[in-house]
Formats: C-alpha cells, structure tokens, sequence
C-alpha cells in the first residue's frame, strides 16, 4: 500500500513539475522572442498577450498534458493487456510523463533558436519546429494542413519513444519479466500515433478546402 | 485480440489515406478552377453589385478576406492606410460574411470610405468565400491585370511586403 501511494506522490510530483515547466518555458518563448521587429510580428505579440498568452501558457499545458500522456499509458497498458506485460497502469503513467519532458529541450531549443536569430516573419514563428522535417521546407511556400504533421515527425519524437522502451524495459526488468518495452512502443503506440497525425492532416486538410 | 487491434488499425489506416487522397484531388480541382478571377458577386456598401469578371482588369486585385474582429486584419489595415498614398496599380478589395454595419464600421475607422483603392464587400450567405476555399483570416488571393492567379496565402503577410513582391517578384514574367 505504501508502494502505491508512493508511487502515486511521484507520479502527482513528477507531472506538476513538467506542467511548471512548460509554463515557465513558454513564458520565456514570449519575452526572449523579440516580436519588436515587424508590424505583423507585433499585432501577433498583441494578440498573443491578449488572448493566448493565458490559454496557451496555463489552459493548454494544465489539461493537455495529463490528458495526453494520460491517454498514452492507457495505451501502453492495452498494450501490455495483448502481450501479456505486468505492468500497472501508474507505472506506464508516470514512464510516459518522465519521456515527455524531452520536449521542455525542444521548446528551449526553439526559444533559443529565435532569440538568437536576427531576422524571422510571423509564419517563420509559428512553423519553425527545432530539428523537425518542416525546416526542409520553405515556410512561406508550405500549406497550412502540412504545418502539424511534419512539425511533429522530428528528433525530440523519436528519442521519446526510445524514452519510453528503456524505461518500461527498466520496469520490466526489475519485475524479471521479458524485455518488451519495444513491442509496446513499435506496434501499440507508434500505429496510432501514425493514425493521430493523419487524423488531424485530414481535419485541416478538410477545413483548407 | 491482437489481431482486431492490427486489423482496426488498417482499416482506419486505409480509410484515413482514401479519405486524404480524395481531399487533395478535391483541393487540386478547385484551385485548378480559380485559376482566372472566378464570376462570383458580392455587394458593396453602397448595396451595389459587383460582378468580379466585369472589374476592371488594369490593376492588381488583392482580395483580403477579414474579420472585423480580427487583430491582424486590424494591423494589415493600419498597414494599408499608411502606404495608401504610395499604392499604383493595385485594388484591394476586402471581403467579409459579416454584417454590413460592421464591416461599414470597420471601413470608416481606418478612413478607406473615400478611397478608390479600396473596396468594401460583403458575402451575406458566404457561398462565395466557401467556393473560393477561404479558410483563414486574413487570407490574401492575389490576381494579375490580366486576371490570372499569383498569390492564394492563408495567414497574415503585411502589406508592405505583399506590394514589394508585387512589384518584385510577380511582375517579371
């Protein structure tokens, strides 16, 4: 029982500190960005105080966070169910949360990569994805449904995948169970996270046209 | 059970890929058909009709579709109102499915009600900014004198940089 509630208290701990995180970070996006430069860039800064600044920096990070890596443990643990995995659900929880927190480097590394560049439009801000497949792309020639997807299949992605194996394997292994951290990742998540993206390709796709 | 996962899996997979697949065929079609300025009508402020094959095709025609509410039409308009004097050969005409009295509103507050670079229009039933594809404000379609398609841009763009790649990049054939 004191395992349990212990492992509650890590899993509460360990998801108020990644939710702090992206607020400070997104926070700092907003200073470190000098949206000084550009009239466009300025009425974004205006409306970005005005209304997204409070939905994005707290709104979004307070419900999307726990509601996503909430929805990838009940993955994994389905997941788990298929190949016969004993794992408990918590413990795929707070592996999920613990694998998120690589993308807190690449919000630094985005609010770095603008602080220190001279000169950038409004479409550069809202398309740029640090070493994601966009940045292969012209941003002002790029459709708007493509923007998600391809800033969504990058770096910091698949090393949260590789997170999230060795930390489930490292549960596993603790337990002396089989290794199977992989086949939950590849063949669980990694399916319907492909279905995920083309969902919302479609959704914008259908809304451009 | 892990075979009706795989097997759910691709059936959405597959669905999903035909579902894209048409949208973007869809997507080609429609562009492909707005090519050349498409004979759709709207209304002026002034309750008149305005065919846009019967324009006249001397200028560049920047349809700017907008939200009266929208800050970034606001700063494209401020925008637009200070380098109002320097503009040739180019008509804005900014287009809207709101109220007339708003989109009045919005026309007087940035002074474009005596300009005859400007145009104010309203779609009521919006069927013409649906057809046109329109799914952002602002969005800029930009059309050449003689009438063909340069620029479909979804976003905001600024003013100044759009007349500079007009005079730049549009005009060299």
């Amino acid at each position: 029982m004191a395992a349990i509630d212990s492992k509650g208290e890590k899993l509460f701990i360990l998801l108020f500190l990644l939710i702090i995180t992206n607020v400070i970070v997104n926070e700092l996006a907003f200073y470190c960005i000098d949206f000084g430069q550009d009239d466009s860039l300025k009425a974004f800064s205006a409306f970005f105080k005005k209304v997204k600044g409070f939905y994005v920096s707290y709104l979004t990070n307070i419900f999307i966070i726990p509601i996503k890596t909430f929805s990838i443990a009940i993955l994994l643990s389905l997941g788990a169910f298929f190949y016969d995995i004993k794992l408990k659900f918590k413990e795929f929880w707070i592996s999920t949360i613990v694998a998120e927190y690589i993308f807190l480097i690449s919000s630094i590394a985005e609010v770095g990569w603008f602080y220190f560049k001279n000169e950038y439009s409004i479409k550069e801000v809202q398309t740029f994805y640090p070493l994601s497949i966009i940045n292969f792309f012209n941003y002002n020639e790029i459709d708007l449904f493509l923007i998600y997807p391809l800033q969504q299949l990058n770096l910091f992605q698949i090393v949260n995948w590789g997170i999230l194996i060795f930390l489930i394997n490292k549960q596993l292994r603790k337990k002396n169970e089989k290794r199977l951290g992989y086949k939950l990742v590849l063949l669980i998540y990694l399916p319907v996270w492909i279905l995920w993206m083309l969902s919302i390709l479609l959704l914008n796709l259908t809304s451009s046209v | 059970m892990k075979r009706v996962f795989f097997l759910v899996f691709f059936v959405i997979l597959f669905f999903l890929t035909y579902k894209i697949i048409d949208t973007v065929l869809i997507k080609i079609r429609k562009n492909d058909s707005l090519v050349e300025v498409p004979n759709f009508t709207f209304e002026t402020m002034e309750g008149n009709i305005l065919k846009l094959k019967d324009m006249e095709q001397n200028n560049w025609s920047v349809f700017l579709f907008f939200g009266t509410g929208c800050h970034f039409c606001e700063q494209e308009a401020k925008e637009l109102k200070s380098l109002l004097t320097e503009i040739q050969n180019v008509h804005f005409y900014w287009i809207s499915d709101e109220p007339k009295s708003l989109i009045k509103n919005f026309e007087v507050s940035y002074g474009f009600q005596r300009s005859d670079k400007v145009t104010f229009l309203q779609d009521k039933s919006s069927k013409e900014i649906i057809t046109w594809g329109v799914s952002t404000i602002p969005q800029f379609i930009i059309y050449s004198p003689k009438g063909k398609l340069v620029k479909n841009h979804q976003g905001t763009l600024g003013i100044k940089k759009l007349l500079i790649q007009i005079e730049n990049e549009f005009k060299t054939p």
